[in-house]
């Protein structure tokens, strides 16, 4: 093994059970040089997750069957390594914000981590102020992690591996739940500990945009893990448009517009002087305090058979005005269900009929499922709405939808067992088959590479055209928004600003590669 | 806001000692010690802790519930009513005895209440399980596990409200009891803990292996005074009020 590589994975199979044809990994090999920023990218599903954790030495460890394979960081084999070992060369950072720490504020967390690495206690005070101040985070220090947002649990994520001193960083689709600015500002910081201090840094990742700075490679993964294509540069970029099509792998470009400008439709859902609070829960009403109100005395409303997309980083109230739709948390002003002739106040109306007909896909997928496999999980829909339909008509219906999903393959495996990236088709899927006229969707493309999203938004597009429903959908992905809503609102301050598709297109557009 | 007295106790060897007292107390029968019990445990919160009343009302209420259905059972079952179930409660209010042992049956579950109080209320977690580590040696594995553990509560409540929601958006009942949501956060739950578990050794964490500590619990005297001190008081108690 050759200690000029930073990283060599040979010969690599793997799998997640012992009776499963599928190799996850199939005699798959990387070499990765130190100093670099490196980004691998590569269909959903192809393995870059599983990749990232065999080579941390997290597979086989915590699950799965290593057949084959060897890898070393500089030459010296993992296998034998202990953790702390392992951390002189890499440490991780994970797709799921809430889920990379043991403590319950960054600070301690910071404390923990030296502590893992046998830093003397005199100096552990001195590298917290150091790196949080070198991050621009000293407000994090002491709050309650769970009280973050995404891309603050992220940036403080940044913060605990910076501490470590690693010889390199691996970052696991670290976007996928938080917001672009965000997104940025880490991608910044990285480059600069590139520049400054050599770090190596390996990034997996669908939306190469943001990496473009500072990238050195891209790297395309294919079936099984297999290297498709490497030495990709920003200079050579352009000559492998056609493969990142053939991948389905969002080629960083501009996007067109994909729906035809239309007149808006009458409102299905009207909001009139609707103001919600921050941290409003059924039970909890703040007690002599300010209310801190996350949106206020805001007026919208929502075309009927149209998509409407809201723009915003996260934590600024999208999810907690989806709540809001779902008559789970106390509201000011009011909401109208219009239609029929009349329009209700969502007040009035009953729990069980609001939710015939609004249905709602959750950010986090594996909320939401209700049976024990894939193809159970679609059937059970479809039985739901229509209770009098054969079980072979549900079941070749239910296959035939999993089919366009690209999901049919894992029709028997449990929902969990799927990647982050299916199981929010698998959630939409299910949820569309449902009856509803009003569908919310939070964040329905985190994750998901460029051909699942386009998947997505085309089905959801062909929904609202062809049987009229109202779509209703968070993002922060503003090309997608730009090239797929009708309407577009904006949350700014604590208001909805109503914003032109094209517009956002046209922003975006400006400055990217193209 | 600085420790008071019962901060700064050793949290482990406060542990042993509320263990030990409460163990004493168990062969006590008489009131008088449980109520003295009881003033000490409420002095010691009042005035040498940062106890929040707030949260003292909030276990006592329960508590005192407890106390209050077992005055009633000492009150109607007792022994002393000539081992005859009293079932007219008239009769009941006569038989001193009865009430004699429903009050020592109600204060010996007031004060072992107020001894895991004294605890609970003014522990820190993260102290309590550092001193587990220093002092009575549990490996930095079960410790960190529980922390992380505890660490992930808020979301395990947030996870339940999310899927009794999302059973309920796709037309599925859930009763108060149902176990169909409880089962779904269950499992996202465990996927939590491999993906924290992950993570930690990620950063490092080896689970036996030699550490440095940024904040060691460490035992002053003061710590095997106030264990002495609770031992004599209810040593001499037993000995003096056996009734």
């Amino acid at each position: 093994m050759d200690p000029q590589l930073f990283l060599s994975a040979r010969d690599v199979t793997f799998r997640y059970f012992e009776q499963s044809k599928r190799n996850v990994l199939d005699h798959a090999s990387l070499e990765i040089a130190p100093g670099r920023v490196t980004v691998i990218t590569g269909n959903s599903g192809c393995g870059k997750s599983t990749f990232a954790a065999v080579a941390a030495g997290l597979y086989p460890e915590n699950a799965g069957i290593l057949e084959s394979g060897e890898i070393a960081f500089r030459g010296r084999p993992l296998k034998g390594m202990s953790f702390r070992e392992r951390t002189k060369y890499l440490s991780l950072m994970f797709q799921n914000p809430d889920l990379q720490f043991c403590m319950d504020t960054l600070r301690r967390e910071m404390r923990f981590c030296m502590e893992n690495i046998c830093v003397p206690q005199p100096e552990m005070d001195g590298r917290i102020a150091l790196w949080s101040e070198r991050l621009g985070i000293d407000s994090l220090l002491d709050q309650p992690l769970h009280t973050l947002s995404g891309g603050e649990k992220q940036k403080a994520a940044l913060a605990c591996l910076f501490l470590l001193g690693s010889e390199g960083v691996l970052l696991d689709e670290p976007f996928a739940n938080i917001d672009r600015e965000s997104a940025r500002e880490i991608i910044a910081m990285l480059g600069r500990a590139n520049r400054e201090d050599g770090l190596t840094v390996i990034a997996i990742d669908h939306q190469l945009d943001d990496w473009l700075p500072i990238l050195d490679e891209v790297i395309v993964l294919g079936e099984g893990g297999k290297v498709l294509q490497r030495g990709i540069t920003r200079g050579n970029l352009p000559q492998q448009y056609q493969l990142f099509v053939d991948q389905g792998i969002t080629f960083p470009k501009k996007r067109r517009r994909k729906r035809p400008e239309v007149p808006e439709n009458e409102a299905a859902i009207r909001l009139e002087g609707f103001s919600v609070q921050r941290g409003a829960s059924r039970k909890r009403k703040a007690r002599g305090t300010e209310p801190d109100f996350l949106l206020e005395g805001v007026s919208a409303s929502f075309p009927r058979g149209q998509i409407t997309a809201i723009l915003g980083p996260s934590g600024i109230g999208k999810t907690t005005l989806f709540l809001a739709l779902l008559g789970q948390i106390p509201y000011n002003g009011d909401i109208f269900l219009c239609g029929e002739g009349q329009d209700r106040e969502l007040r009035r109306i009953r729990q069980k009929d609001l939710f015939r007909e609004i249905g709602i896909v959750f950010q986090n997928p594996g909320n939401q499922f209700i049976s024990q496999n894939v193809l159970e999980e679609v059937e059970k829909s479809i039985q739901q709405w229509e209770p009098q339909a054969s079980p072979e008509s549900v079941k070749e219906r239910a296959l035939a939808q999993l089919d366009t999903y690209g999901l049919r393959p894992f029709q028997r495996y449990s929902p969990y067992m799927l990647s982050q990236g299916q199981q929010r088709r698998l959630a939409v899927l299910a949820v569309l088959t449902g009856g509803q006229k009003i569908l919310l969707l939070d964040e329905p493309t985190y994750g998901q590479d460029y051909r699942s999203s386009e998947a997505i938004l085309e089905q959801l597009s062909r929904k609202a055209d062809e049987e009229g429903l109202t779509v209703l959908l968070t993002t922060h992905d503003r090309k997608l928004a730009g090239s797929y809503a009708d309407k577009i609102y904006e949350v700014k301050g604590r208001a909805l600003v109503q914003a032109s598709p094209q517009a956002i297109l046209d922003q975006e557009g400006a400055g990217l590669y193209d | 806001m600085t420790d008071r007295m019962m901060e700064k106790l050793n949290p482990f060897w406060k542990a042993v000692t509320i263990l030990c007292a409460g163990l004493l107390l168990a062969f006590g029968y008489s009131v008088l010690l449980n109520v003295l019990t009881i003033a000490i445990c409420l002095l010691l919160m009042l005035f040498f802790s940062r106890a929040k009343m707030s949260s003292l009302v909030k276990v006592l209420l329960p508590a005192l519930l407890a106390a209050a259905s077992l005055f009633m059972t000492g009150l109607l079952y007792s022994n002393d009513a000539g081992g005859e179930t009293v079932r007219d409660f008239s009769l009941a209010v006569h038989m001193v005895g009865s009430v004699y042992s429903a009050v020592q049956l109600s204060t010996r579950v007031l004060a072992f209440a107020f001894l895991g109080m004294l605890f609970a209320l003014t522990t820190r977690s993260e102290e309590f399980i550092g001193s587990l580590m220093h002092q009575c040696k549990v490996k930095p594995k079960f410790a960190y596990g529980i922390l992380a553990a505890f660490h992930l509560m808020p979301h395990i409540g947030k996870e339940y409200q999310n899927a009794v929601l999302a059973f309920r958006t796709r037309g599925i009942h859930t009763g108060k009891l149902s176990l169909k949501p409880v089962s779904a956060a269950l499992v996202n739950c465990i996927r939590w803990s491999e993906n924290v578990a992950m993570a930690m050794e990620s950063k490092g964490f080896d689970g036996d292996s030699e550490r440095t500590f940024y904040h060691v619990t460490v035992v002053h005297w003061y710590d095997f005074v106030f264990l002495g001190a609770w031992m004599a008081f209810l040593v001499l108690g037993l000995l003096c009020f056996p009734w």
